[in-house]
């Protein structure tokens, strides 16, 4: 009889070992950690250095065209966009709840970046989405094109497309303006 | 006048900065809300790229921190001004203490969370008191525990996990109590299928933390406490069973043995199963049951010594199972009954290991595509490259050169005659061509006449005609001076276009000459890169082989150690059968006795 006991005490102790708690684990493996860290850290740099170097040879500045958007209101909100350049469909965007909140926020986006000729650039875009009304928790269906030459040079083009709303009279105003 | 000037100076610098400054300001906040744009679309990489050379921001930190880069944000945090970005900063401290604390840093740890400021932001204060308690724990303060566990709301999830580890740190330092055990039955009422198994974890804990203390009563207290539908129902009848045997009832211990074996049909492999069962089978009368289930045994750790030595070699380096594990996915021929790699792999060093081996991964993988990404960019420069320099040998740029240079001083001869010729009125030199050619015939005339009246045969009327002839053209020359005149002006200035047409064209090729001079430095530049990258893969590659040859020894140490507790399980059950023998040979010796004495 003795002698099970001991036995059964031996087991249990094996047994208790093997429901350890997470905290008795030691962690052998900071150095790990922090190499793993130095590399990643290089990895960015070096994906920073790539990121650039085709930024260079794919869109350089002598034939660059970009086209960013960005609001500023929180009372609109973008549906979608539709962008030609010299009459052919280059950009169309639809936005999900979680980017237009960024685009209220003071986030921008860059809707175009391609490369076009030098001479004279026209821009056209739609845009759809509603206008809130704060006061009457109505919203307004809104619509609208927006039109605008520009020249493009030896430099880059660069172009916002801001959309902002006058208070006064509730309307969306819709600027295209060269950087 | 000093005044004046430091008034002017100012004026000055404040246009200079207006022109300068503003605008850089004004791309530096561009690039700033269009990487928030992607930030929010989850692209941190991108984001991070728009961020690059920027002055340090919260957006940047909070960048750092989603692509795993713990050390760039924890400088950043450090050296933003305290008022900014308060709540990122809190959320990011805590984080890295509860990280810290997971990988047992836990000095690492304590020091993140005094970095958080009091008062805390309502929606990290458990979390917060969680950690400081669970950090109290480690130091056994419990004083301090009592307090932070007091912070934490009665019922909650982390109140039941703070109990779970106050329970097992009692048991780890033998201090269990039956006042811990009542007070523990309070708290443990179910409010999920989670925490009723957390529940069960530490009643089981508990019940076999009796059982070692020789209090076989409580033991089967706290096993009762599990269900049959327990994750940990076979670790609780073993140790329910074996206090069942300890507290001398056999009958029902055969019962819960019989039951364990029903749920698991490997029982007879586990040597604490098994000799329970054959013990409580022995004590109830069933002496060849018992023995039977010895031998079974012995034969089951036979196979089982041969399985795990398989398995030793599946989890060798490259080998079938570790690639599995690697990925936390499980095959059947990755385990056998003894061989304890599930509660291997929940170990938290071992998680964390697999994190590290698929972090290489993904960075290896990174790497290649990288290398893909270049070498393509170098392919289409080599063609470009390749496209200009033919256009630049079908013209050389060295002869386009000369011939513009003589056509220049031709252009500049014909240009200072015609000055000349205007500066004279020399009417003449502006003729048109036709009227040159008679001119000169009508030279060569003349000097024919003058040699004829040399020679006695002059010819008044040929004399005449011939001047006649003369006069019309003169009479030619300078009626028409002015178109003439208009018209080599004209010439000149076609010259002149022709010559800057040809200017434009070296110079075309001059450019080309410059755009090879450019890919060739985008192709170093690509081939710096390709070699920089080559040189993270190789150093990424060597560190996972290194933790994979880490993990594959700590496999196998751990099937050694099984390998060695399943000797010791034969050696047991070899003994415990001969016990059973020599009990059963006894009994035998003593009816046999009994037998004859009657």
């Amino acid at each position: 009889m003795r002698y099970w006991v001991i036995i059964s005490f031996l087991f249990c102790a094996m047994l208790a070992f093997t429901v350890q708690s997470e905290t008795t684990a030691v962690g052998e493996t900071p150095s790990v950690n922090s190499k793993i860290q130095k590399l990643k850290k290089r990895a960015e740099q070096l994906h920073q250095a790539l990121t650039q170097l085709e930024q260079e040879l794919l869109f350089p500045a002598s034939s660059q065209l970009a086209v960013y958007v960005s609001m500023d209101t929180t009372t609109f909100d973008v549906d979608s966009i539709e962008m030609t350049i010299n009459g052919q469909r280059v950009a169309n965007y639809l936005y999900s709840q979680e980017q237009v909140t960024a685009l209220a926020e003071g986030a921008m986006q860059q809707l175009y970046l391609d490369n076009v000729r030098l001479g004279t650039v026209e821009i056209e875009i739609v845009i759809n989405g509603k206008k809130n009304h704060n006061s009457e928790k109505t919203a307004t269906r809104y619509n609208t094109l927006i039109k605008k030459r520009f020249h493009k040079g030896n430099e880059a083009l660069i172009i916002d497309f801001v959309i902002d709303t006058a208070a006064e009279n509730a309307r969306v105003v819709t600027t295209l303006v060269q950087r | 006048m000093v005044k004046g000037f430091l008034k002017w100076s100012q004026r000055l610098l404040a246009v200079a900065t207006f022109i300068y400054v503003v605008p850089l300001a004004n791309a530096t906040a561009s690039e700033h809300r269009v990487a928030k744009f992607h930030y929010t679309q989850a692209q941190y990489r991108q984001a991070l790229s728009w961020l690059a050379g920027l002055p340090r921001s919260e957006l940047q930190a909070k960048t750092l921190v989603k692509l795993g880069l713990f050390e760039e944000a924890r400088v950043i945090f450090n050296a933003l001004p305290q008022q900014n970005a308060e709540s990122a900063r809190a959320d990011f401290w805590l984080n890295q203490a509860a990280r810290h604390f997971y990988n047992a840093q836990v000095d690492q740890a304590k020091s993140d969370l005094s970095r958080l400021t009091i008062p805390l932001f309502p929606r990290l204060k458990s979390q917060y008191y969680y950690l400081k308690a669970r950090l109290a724990l480690l130091d056994d303060d419990l004083s301090s525990f009592y307090v932070y566990r007091e912070t934490l709301q009665q019922g909650s999830v982390l109140r039941h996990y703070l109990e779970h580890h106050f329970i097992v740190l009692q048991i780890e330092n033998k201090r269990l109590q039956m006042a811990h055990v009542d007070e523990y039955l309070v708290q443990s009422s179910a409010t999920s299928s989670s925490m009723r198994a957390l529940f069960e974890r530490t009643w089981l804990a508990i019940g076999l933390d009796f059982v070692e203390q020789g209090d076989s009563v409580a033991a089967i207290a706290a096993f009762e406490k599990i269900t049959l539908t327990s994750p940990f129902i076979e670790s609780a009848l073993l140790g329910y069973g074996w206090a069942l045997n300890e507290n001398e009832q056999f009958s029902k211990a055969h019962q819960v043995f019989s039951l364990l074996a029903q749920k698991d049909p490997q029982f007879y492999v586990q040597q604490r199963a098994l000799r329970g069962f054959a013990f409580s089978k022995e004590r109830t009368g069933d002496w060849l049951g018992a023995n039977e289930l010895l031998e079974q045994g012995l034969v089951a750790y036979s196979q089982e010594k041969i399985a795990l030595a398989q398995l030793s070699q599946r989890f060798a380096v490259d080998g079938p199972c570790l690639n599995l594990a690697i990925v936390a996915q499980w095959s059947a021929q990755c385990h056998t009954p003894t061989s304890e790699l599930l509660t291997m792999l929940a170990n938290h060093n071992m998680v964390s290991t697999r994190e590290q081996l698929l972090e290489l991964a993904s960075l290896e993988q990174d790497y290649r595509e990288q290398l893909a990404a270049l070498s393509m960019h170098q392919e289409r420069l080599v063609e470009r490259k390749q496209r200009v320099n033919k256009r630049l040998n079908v013209l050389p740029l060295a002869q386009v050169l000369s011939l513009i240079e003589q056509l220049n001083v031709q252009r500049d001869t014909l240009n200072s005659a015609m000055e000349h010729a205007i500066g004279r009125r020399n009417t003449h030199f502006f003729m048109p061509e036709k009227y040159i050619k008679q001119q000169e015939a009508l030279d060569g005339l003349y000097r024919e006449m003058v040699l004829l009246k040399r020679a006695g045969l002059g010819n008044r009327d040929s004399q005449r005609r011939a001047d006649f002839i003369q006069r019309t053209i003169w009479w030619h020359s300078k009626s028409n001076y002015t178109k003439n005149k208009n018209s080599a002006e004209q010439s000149l200035a076609s010259l002149n276009q022709q010559i800057v047409e040809l200017g434009n064209m070296h110079q075309d090729f001059v450019n080309y000459a410059a755009l090879v001079n450019d890919i060739d430095g985008d192709l170093g530049a690509i081939a710096n890169l390709k070699r920089q990258l080559q040189q993270q893969q190789q150093i990424a590659s060597q560190l996972a082989k290194d933790v994979t040859q880490r993990l594959s020894l700590q496999f196998i140490n751990h099937l050694a150690s099984r390998q060695h507790a399943l000797k010791q399980a034969v050696i047991n059950t070899k003994l415990s059968r001969l016990k059973l023998q020599d009990n059963s040979y006894q009994k035998q010796l003593t009816l046999g006795a009994v037998e004859g004495e009657k």
